[in-house]
């Protein structure tokens, strides 16, 4: 057997690489919802997402909890019983207020965005380093549908990629897949915003060696290609240049959203 | 593929879908650390090439269904990551300080690099900076860090196993099988 493949090692290194290029090309394209292996992994790991969630609620809470207790003791050594009481509750309550302020946010920010919308509590994030991806907690069971807009109350944060009944997952505009049609609002010049770059980073390329544009300027959607609707909010313009090799014009954008703290989305859902 | 080989082998598959949701759960930013990089580094130190690259490539595959967009990446990525630590023990003592955490710079470090490239020539754009600057840095310091306890978790791992299953041969001669590969 030895003499039949003297090279077994390198062999089977070949192959489980050609099998991995092999599966890249048959699950390249973009699918409407989640595969059954996808689903099937979720659901295994279903029980350790939970008790993890729950360790982590639980360190929050404590941490929270400890550090209201201190701070309130040194200020009212009198009224210690009291505060001792309001202690355990203030840290429900600024969470309640934090996310209430949040909301009428996202409410304002709703009610001046034409079309239905409806908001979502951000689950978690995609464990990839290459893509950026987040599932949220709305799913079809609650009318979202696949290339959904979806926005924080800073601005836009992406779309629906793929959804199934309780959760969807949104592509994010640092995806580098990710491409969104842009314009500068003061000189209406026309462009693409892609992602790739980091999560306090977007690239606006645009049509021409000659757009007018220059930092500060603010960029929002164009409304082209349809996925998003025209007007929303995407970022501000911190560096503009011309890539070498390069026939035009880019310039970095600073995203108005923070990725990297979401934690309530808006989703549209008609 | 010895039978401790087998138990590391169990151990990965165990391991990946526990770090993929400590992850999901625990890590918002981009730049967080990969924790199936430094668990097939581990399973290429423990074992010999055949089986190191079987716990690439699989526990690869179970990141890759987590993930759900372009599945092969992380197996190919991991496959290369278990590879490179697998041979790497023949260049690195095992006696030396840091041995293992070397090992695993180096192959996290060249299947970042590969996973790049085929990114790349599939067409999809990662800033180069970007990788240079922040994806990289991080994966191959997480991996020089987190080398050393999963390497322990899977070790334990082999070793439960070993102990509830004892492999027959190596216990009639009195051997202890869960010696580090020579």
């Amino acid at each position: 057997m030895r003499r039949l493949f003297p090279y077994k090692k390198a062999i089977l290194t070949a192959l489980l690489l050609a099998a991995s290029v092999f599966l890249m090309n048959v699950t390249g394209k973009p699918q409407q919802g989640p595969s059954f292996w996808e689903t099937l992994c979720w659901k295994a790991a279903g029980p350790a997402i939970g008790v993890f969630q729950k360790a982590k609620e639980w360190s929050l809470g404590v941490s929270v909890a400890f550090r209201s207790k201190k701070a309130l003791m040194e200020e009212n050594q009198k009224l210690k019983e009291e505060i001792e009481t309001l202690s355990s509750l203030k840290p429900a309550m600024e969470n309640l207020l934090a996310e209430n302020a949040r909301l009428k946010e996202l409410l304002q920010f709703k009610e001046s965005s034409p079309g239905e919308y409806k908001v979502a509590k951000v689950i978690g994030r995609n464990p990839t380093k290459w893509f950026s991806t987040l599932v949220i907690s709305l799913g079809t069971k609650d009318g979202v549908l696949p290339d959904a807009p979806v926005m924080s109350r800073s601005g836009l944060v992406g779309r629906v990629l793929s959804c199934d009944d309780d959760t969807a997952t949104v592509l994010l505009l640092t995806d580098p897949e990710s491409g969104v049609g842009a314009l500068v609002s003061r000189s209406r010049e026309y462009g693409v915003v892609l992602g790739g770059s980091g999560s306090d980073r977007l690239v606006l390329r645009f049509f021409s060696r000659d757009a007018d544009v220059a930092s500060g300027d603010k960029i929002f959607t164009s409304g082209m290609g349809k996925k998003y609707p025209a007007g929303i909010y995407i970022g501000e313009v911190t560096e503009v240049y011309v890539p070498k090799p390069g026939l035009v014009k880019e310039c970095v954008v600073k995203p108005a959203t923070d990725f990297d703290h979401l934690e309530e989305v808006l989703v549209k859902i008609r | 593929m010895t039978r401790r080989e087998v138990w590391v082998y169990l151990g990965c598959l165990g391991l990946a879908p526990l770090a993929k949701a400590w992850e999901f759960v625990y890590f918002r930013s981009q730049v967080s650390p990969d924790l199936t990089l430094p668990i097939a580094c581990a399973a290429g130190w423990l074992c010999d090439v055949p089986a190191a690259v079987l716990a690439g490539f699989s526990t690869g595959l179970i990141a890759d269904a987590f993930t759900g967009r372009l599945i092969g990446l992380t197996s190919m990525t991991l496959t290369v990551a278990a590879f490179i630590s697998s041979w790497a023990k023949r260049f690195i003592s095992p006696d030396m300080p840091f041995s293992r955490s070397m090992a695993a710079l180096i192959s996290s470090g060249a299947a970042d690099l590969a996973a790049y490239w085929v990114l790349k020539a599939s067409g999809i754009s990662i800033d180069t900076a970007y990788f240079f600057k922040s994806i990289l840095p991080a994966n191959v310091l997480w991996s020089f860090i987190l080398v050393v306890p999963f390497e322990g978790l899977l070790r334990g791992i082999s070793l439960a196993f070993s102990r509830l299953w004892p492999d027959e041969a190596k216990r009639k001669v009195g051997g202890f099988p869960y010696e580090p590969n020579a």
